[in-house]
């Protein structure tokens, strides 16, 4: 169930959040600058499943613990030849929460922000998870509680919502800070190569040998090689729907970071893009935090950013620079355009059946 | 390092301060109980309610034993507090949230500053305590005493009704607590703060009104100051007035009144600069010359001048600085033309001249003649005897007087009391 209640910014942005309760009703609340056509309204009600996809995907799959995608962050560029109507936003991002409702079954809280600015998410994420996911839940078991049948769920969450949006948007334009994490060691353990050429993608993924005992073992620190494979991709397509969806022109998505967890665990992806010839192109590498067990080529995230780029401005083969990244690397090539590729990854990869 | 300690550290506390003074209020008051003191020591720092009302929330809190903590410790954490509603209020005041949202105002204020206390003092706290005395707490500590009346065991009631207590002693309820506790201590902070931006406000745009009907008001008026000038060093010197220092002081009477950026049409000025003029010129003539000529010639020979422009740009809009460039050599010629036909002291010589003494046969105007010099008195028959008018009674006056050496001060007051005599039996005649 999606309840409808859109409400316009005054300055250039989106600001989006999708609740996903514990019977899994999806209550929506978007603020937009621009208003949205009829023809686009459906798709609008599509949206939080997109979303909120991702997050029910790592559920859904039962192959691993229950990760969470924290975030996920695309910057915005200009397409050359749109310049001259290009919206002002640079930048586009995802946050999510997940929290166990009173009654133990996970909720979902998932808000997409596309800004002018690149901004300190830091403080948003910590308004999300802290006060709006947990003012929904505590709100709605008190309320049920205390007014019994006169409380109308559907509007008190549209409203907590709605609070929501309002704090993260008034909370916008803040400059990104560093942050002591972000100097922290990763191990790469695996690379996405795409290259976009007019309407066809040709997307590549390199990781250890599937007989490589790195290989087994790296499968446990992360969702799935599937999951991992498949996100950036799904994001990427998910960012261009959402900017088209509210007529966003001139501009298109590169993918900058997602970050997924569980319990201790994390995984960072990485991107970097270039546009060769006209044909965009961009690599992306999978980190895991290093610890003692893998921590022979850790580097900094800095330090795997520049390689990404080295590798871009070279324009060479990716197999020169593969060992870059991780000296046991196998060079085969892993294809995840089609289901039956996607399969193999399955089979030899994440060892499914 | 945690997020409670971060906190004490940001909030930071001189406790050594604080302990000397509640040991010297202690040693002071030696006979009162350490809740007495306690409340002493807080009014004493600006902080809570009333002696009695903080009497009875130390008392409660220790009855209780709620906190697990010493006294001393709840009441420097009030401190803290205090310090934490500072550090709120200094950021709210500056705060413009979107259509005065004070949902949004209660959130971005827990949010970023109460969170983190919630944290922290759940962590001092190391007992167990009912939920809703943690909202006890927030209402307490962060109360406005100076704008509102505190009634302590109302505001237990109302936190103890908000959460009750069989319902959320095993729940999470942080949120729901914070905003209890602290929703109408935002919304009155915050109302306050609007309310008195709009007094402000109010305050600004009556200031802005008036500044700008004076500015309207200055707008209207012509400055005559360098005109006005040169009209006195002319009277005083008898000397010819070099032509450019009139039309300085001709653009500096248009300046005033012309402003650059507006758009003027020839009606809205015209008589208004006619009628300025005139009276401003005429009042400045000296006597000699009002005497010869009366305001409805001087106006009579402006309008002629101003006739000028009226031929041309009757019918037109122009902004401010066009008038003044238009204007400025016909204002300079008519002041030439003031100075050169009207103001010439040749005139005033052969009117002098002109005027016209009563026959010597009948009248002994030497015997007058020398009662004025001797500032003798003059009677109102041998005045009217003369039988001149008013004017020509003062130049006759003032032309034997001029041929004495008496005091300026002696001749003024004969004259004045001679006029005034004369003036009041004329009245009296026509009358």
């Amino acid at each position: 169930m999606v309840e409808m209640s859109n409400h316009y910014l005054d300055k250039p942005g989106l600001t989006g959040l999708f609740y996903s309760d514990e019977n899994d009703l999806i209550f929506k609340q978007i603020k937009h600058f621009k208003p949205i056509s009829e023809a686009k309204k459906i798709e609008l009600e599509i949206l939080p499943f997109k979303f909120l996809g991702p997050v029910y995907m790592t559920d859904a799959e039962n192959i691993s613990e229950n990760w969470r995608i924290d975030f996920v962050e695309a910057s915005l560029y200009l397409k050359q030849s749109e310049t001259s109507k290009a919206d002002q936003l640079q930048s586009f991002f995802s946050l999510n929460s997940n929290l166990p409702s009173m009654k133990g079954k996970m909720t979902y809280l998932s808000a997409f922000i596309s800004t002018p600015h690149t901004e300190d998410v830091k403080p948003l994420y910590e308004k999300m998870i802290n006060y709006i996911h947990p003012s929904i839940i505590q709100g709605q078991y008190y309320n049920e509680k205390i007014k019994k049948n006169k409380f109308n769920r559907n509007k008190f969450i549209n409203k907590e919502l709605l609070r929501g949006v309002n704090l993260l948007e008034y909370n916008l334009g803040s400059a990104r800070k560093v942050y002591l994490t972000e100097h922290q060691k990763f191990y790469c353990i695996g690379i996405l190569s795409n290259e976009f050429e007019e309407f066809e993608r040709n997307s590549v993924f390199y990781t250890f040998d599937k007989d490589d005992s790195l290989c087994e073992s790296i499968c446990l620190e992360i969702p799935s090689y599937y999951i991992i494979s498949t996100l950036p991709s799904y994001y990427k397509e998910l960012i261009k729907d959402t900017l088209h969806l509210f007529d966003i022109q001139g501009i298109e998505p590169n993918l900058r970071i997602i970050h997924l967890s569980f319990k201790a665990k994390k995984v960072i992806y990485i991107e970097e893009y270039a546009i060769i010839n006209s044909h965009k192109k961009s690599i992306g590498a999978i980190l895991i935090p290093a610890n003692d067990k893998y921590s022979k080529e850790a580097k900094n995230i800095s330090i795997f950013r520049k390689r990404l780029r080295a590798y871009l401005d070279k324009n060479k083969n990716i197999g020169n620079s593969l060992r870059n990244f991780n000296s046991n690397f196998s060079f085969y090539r892993w294809f995840i355009s089609s289901d039956e590729d996607l399969n193999e990854i399955k089979i030899n990869l994440d060892k499914l059946t | 390092m945690t997020e409670d300690t971060s906190l004490s550290e940001i909030y930071k506390l001189d406790e050594q301060r604080l302990y000397d003074f509640y040991e010297r209020i202690k040693k002071r008051y030696q006979d009162l109980s350490e809740i007495e003191i306690a409340a002493k020591f807080l009014v004493s720092q600006s902080i809570g309610p009333s002696e009695s009302e903080i009497q009875k929330i130390l008392k409660f809190f220790r009855n209780k034993e709620f906190l697990g903590i010493k006294l001393l410790d709840f009441i420097f954490e009030w401190v803290r507090a205090q310090k934490i509603r500072l550090e709120y209020k200094r950021y709210i005041i500056l705060q413009e949230y979107p259509g005065e949202n004070i949902n949004l105002a209660i959130d971005d204020s827990i949010s970023r500053f109460f969170l983190a206390y919630d944290i922290y003092l759940r962590n001092v706290i190391k007992k167990e305590i009912p939920k809703y005395i943690f909202a006890v707490i927030y209402k307490i500590f962060f109360y406005d005493y100076e704008n509102n009346a505190f009634d302590f065991l109302e505001i237990l009631e109302q936190c103890k009704e908000g959460i009750p207590p069989e319902l959320f002693n095993n729940e999470h309820s942080n949120i729901i607590i914070l905003r209890l506790g602290l929703k109408e201590i935002i919304k009155k902070d915050y109302q306050r703060i609007i309310q008195s931006r709009k007094d402000i406000k109010d305050t600004e745009d009556f200031f802005k009104g008036k500044e700008a009907t004076e500015k309207e008001e200055e707008e209207d008026q012509f400055n005559f100051s360098l005109l006005e000038k040169i009209l006195k060093t002319y009277f005083i010197k008898k000397k010819k007035i070099n032509p450019k220092e009139i039309e300085k002081a001709a653009v500096q009477l248009l300046n005033s009144y012309f402003k650059f950026s507006k758009i003027y049409a020839y009606k809205e000025f015209n008589q208004k600069l006619l009628d300025f003029l005139t009276e401003n010129l005429f009042e400045s003539f000296i006597q000699d010359f009002r005497a010869i000529y009366n305001r409805e010639r001087l106006e009579q020979l402006i309008s002629r001048y101003l006739k000028k422009i009226e031929e041309v740009n009757k019918d037109k809009k122009l902004g401010g600085v066009a008038w003044v460039h238009d204007l400025t050599p016909i204002i300079t010629e008519l002041m030439i033309n003031v100075f050169e036909e009207l103001l010439d002291f040749n005139i005033l010589k052969q009117q002098k001249a002109s005027v016209t003494f009563p026959d010597k046969s009948n009248i002994n105007i030497e015997n007058i003649k020398r009662k004025i010099k001797s500032l003798q008195g003059l009677s109102i028959e041998e005045c009217n005897s003369l039988n001149l008018d008013l004017e020509q009674f003062r130049i006759f006056l003032e032309s034997i007087l001029e041929e004495t050496d008496l005091s300026i001060i002696k001749k003024r007051n004969y004259l004045r009391k001679h006029m005034d005599l004369y003036r009041a039996n004329k009245k009296n005649k026509r009358l």
